[in-house]
């Protein structure tokens, strides 16, 4: 592919950029183990005063982008009509994701995309 | 075998490949001849249909008559001698502008040549156009067929219709007779939309086998080079000259192309899985009864079909994440620079703005779905030989149609053999509504593109619809 840097001038340095981007999302990551364990801390002792009673599972954490889109970007009330609602399906596409099951311990795909399934029982013979 | 005398001139660029390399070989028509011929209705056609960024006449007719001495020595490089073509203007060309079809780019002019246009070069190919397309290939999505650089991407059957895309310029070229065959290439849809909508061949890879060097990156984990040609065979033949590992590319892979047995005949033995799709909803009962008979065909030819569904898998949704997410590092300085304003598609800021807040966990967790998605794929595989769908549900939208208004229902194949990179087919099966080509689409497992060629190209010798033509 392509590795060069295409002929504009940028506006905003990448580093600024990532500071305004990434930084939050990646605070946002760091912080939220600390507030779910936080959470599941109040959870447990709130539990153990209540031990006579029978164990209900905790209801599924509601998935959600860790982000959002900056809406000052929006330049007309048509835009901003039109972000809200483009991030509003990115959000319901996200939670839907989160609603399909992957194994724990399921890796993350790396290099060779699938793998050629064994030849088929049709061309074998 | 054609002649010049039995052949009229403006129908020599709907030739097949071979014929023309027949002909090419004994000498009824020069590589000169063919490519001037190219870049007449390159510079004619091609620009009412919007359908050329720009020609290379210069280097074309250098090549050309290389081509012709090298014939005349008897030095014959193989099917692709002498064969003027285009490609699609995201392919580097040394010192020649290449745009993306989007205006922060129109002055870009690289350096080099994409592994993709070396290899066709050394194969004796002749690079006479660089074509139009949807700019940054769909890359921030677009909603119409006028979001381009180069404007309203025509399709030769009804100049107010669109030609698809993002391969615009592609499929419009072959269609139209402006060369025999042009390199596109896929991210999701963008060859197999084009060949559908204008009535062409269109062959999408698997993931790796074509270099990417030298192309614009959308999306690394979903990019894919492919040609479209007017036959299968076609096809088959520029996909020999541009596949194989290449260095640049680490994502390339070496996997023999093994053509053994495409010539078979009969589709006897293999099975096929029909991905049935809601015509009635989302459709044209014209474009349903195309897809009907080419059903009737194909099992005419003995491929045994067998209505199956797929997996129970997001693919469309982990698929637009991940695209749109991967996009975000891929442009990030357009984004960076405020030049995504300058995009002819007025929502491009305001998807670019969504895409740059998807969290970094969440394309990781749609990153492992997809690999969940891949294994159930190859399980599927392992009781089909291939899949067959119909394309689009019906023909091609006027250039200037809101898309999001006028589809509904998605490709009920597209999102599945993008991520798993399995290679696709698109043949055309007949007419539509207003007589508009329809077309329809197989897919392989990985690697498997010969059984892909085998089966289109049967298809194609008992069907007629790859000669059909527009009137010029």
């Amino acid at each position: 592919m392509s590795t060069e840097t295409p002929k504009t001038t940028p506006a905003v340095s990448r580093r600024r950029f990532l500071a305004g981007v990434v930084a939050p999302a990646a605070a946002a990551v760091a912080a939220a183990p600390l507030a779910a364990a936080l959470a599941a801390n109040d959870a447990a002792a709130a539990a153990a005063k209540k031990a006579k009673k029978p164990a209900v599972p905790p209801p599924a954490a509601e998935a959600r982008p860790l982000n959002r889109p900056d809406f000052a970007v929006a330049k007309t009330a048509d835009e901003r009509a039109a972000l809200e609602k483009q991030w509003k399906q990115m959000v319901d596409l996200v939670a839907g994701l989160h609603k399909v099951p992957v194994e724990t311990g399921s890796e993350l795909p790396f290099g060779a995309l699938m793998t050629t399934p064994r030849r088929l029982r049709a061309r074998e013979g | 075998m054609p002649t010049t005398t039995a052949v009229k001139r403006t129908d020599l660029l709907y030739l097949s490949l071979r014929e023309l390399g027949k002909m090419l070989r004994s000498r009824d028509v020069s590589s000169l001849e063919l490519t001037e011929l190219a870049l007449e209705r390159l510079g004619s056609t091609g620009k009412d249909l919007n359908a050329v960024a720009l020609l290379t006449p210069e280097l074309a007719r250098d090549q050309a008559r290389r081509a012709d001495k090298d014939l005349a020595r008897g030095a014959y490089k193989g099917p692709l001698h002498g064969i003027p073509y285009g490609a699609k203007d995201l392919f580097d060309t040394a010192g020649i502008t290449t745009t993306w079809g989007a205006a922060p780019y129109a002055n870009r002019v690289p350096v080099g040549d994409a592994t993709v246009v070396r290899r066709l070069a050394d194969a004796g190919a002749v690079l006479c156009a660089k074509l139009s397309m949807a700019e940054l290939a769909g890359g921030l999505g677009y909603h119409r067929g006028d979001a381009s650089l180069q404007g309203p991407m025509r399709n030769p059957w009804d100049r107010e219709r669109w030609a698809g895309g993002s391969s615009s310029g592609s499929g419009a070229a072959v269609a139209g007779g402006l060369v025999p065959f042009a390199l596109g290439t896929e991210t999701w849809g963008s060859i197999l939309c084009p060949a559908n909508f204008c009535g062409t061949t269109g062959l999408r890879p698997t993931t790796g086998r074509v270099s990417r060097h030298g192309a614009m990156a959308l999306s690394w984990t979903l990019d894919k080079i492919g040609p479209i040609a007017h036959t299968t065979d076609d096809c088959r033949i520029v996909l020999d000259a541009i596949a194989g590992k290449d260095p640049e590319d680490t994502n390339s892979v070496e996997a023999r192309l093994d053509w053994k047995g495409v010539e078979n005949g009969s589709l006897k033995g293999l099975k096929a899985a029909l991905i049935p799709a809601n015509f009635a909803k989302d459709g044209e009962p014209e474009t349903k009864a195309a897809f009907d008979q080419a059903l009737v065909i194909l099992n005419a030819a003995g491929l045994t079909i067998e209505e199956a569904k797929l997996p129970d898998m997001p693919y469309e949704s982990i698929a637009v994440l991940m695209l749109q997410a991967e996009v975000v590092e891929a442009f990030a300085p357009l984004f960076e620079s405020g030049d995504v304003r300058k995009l002819t598609d007025e929502r491009a800021p305001v998807q670019a703005e969504v895409a740059r807040a998807i969290a970094g966990a969440d394309y990781v967790h749609a990153s492992r779905l997809r690999l969940v998605m891949q294994k159930a794929m190859n399980r599927f595989f392992e009781d089909y030989d291939l899949i067959v769908a119909p394309g689009f549900l019906k023909i091609a939208p006027g250039v200037k149609e809101d898309f999001d208004t006028y589809f509904s229902g998605g490709d009920p194949v597209g999102g599945m053999g993008n991520l798993c990179g399995a290679p696709m087919l698109a043949l055309p099966m007949g007419f539509g509504k207003a007589h508009m080509p329809v077309g329809f689409q197989l897919v392989a497992p990985p690697f498997d593109e010969a059984l892909l060629v085998r089966v289109g190209a049967e298809y194609q010798r008992r069907t007629r619809w790859h000669l059909e033509r527009p009137i010029a």
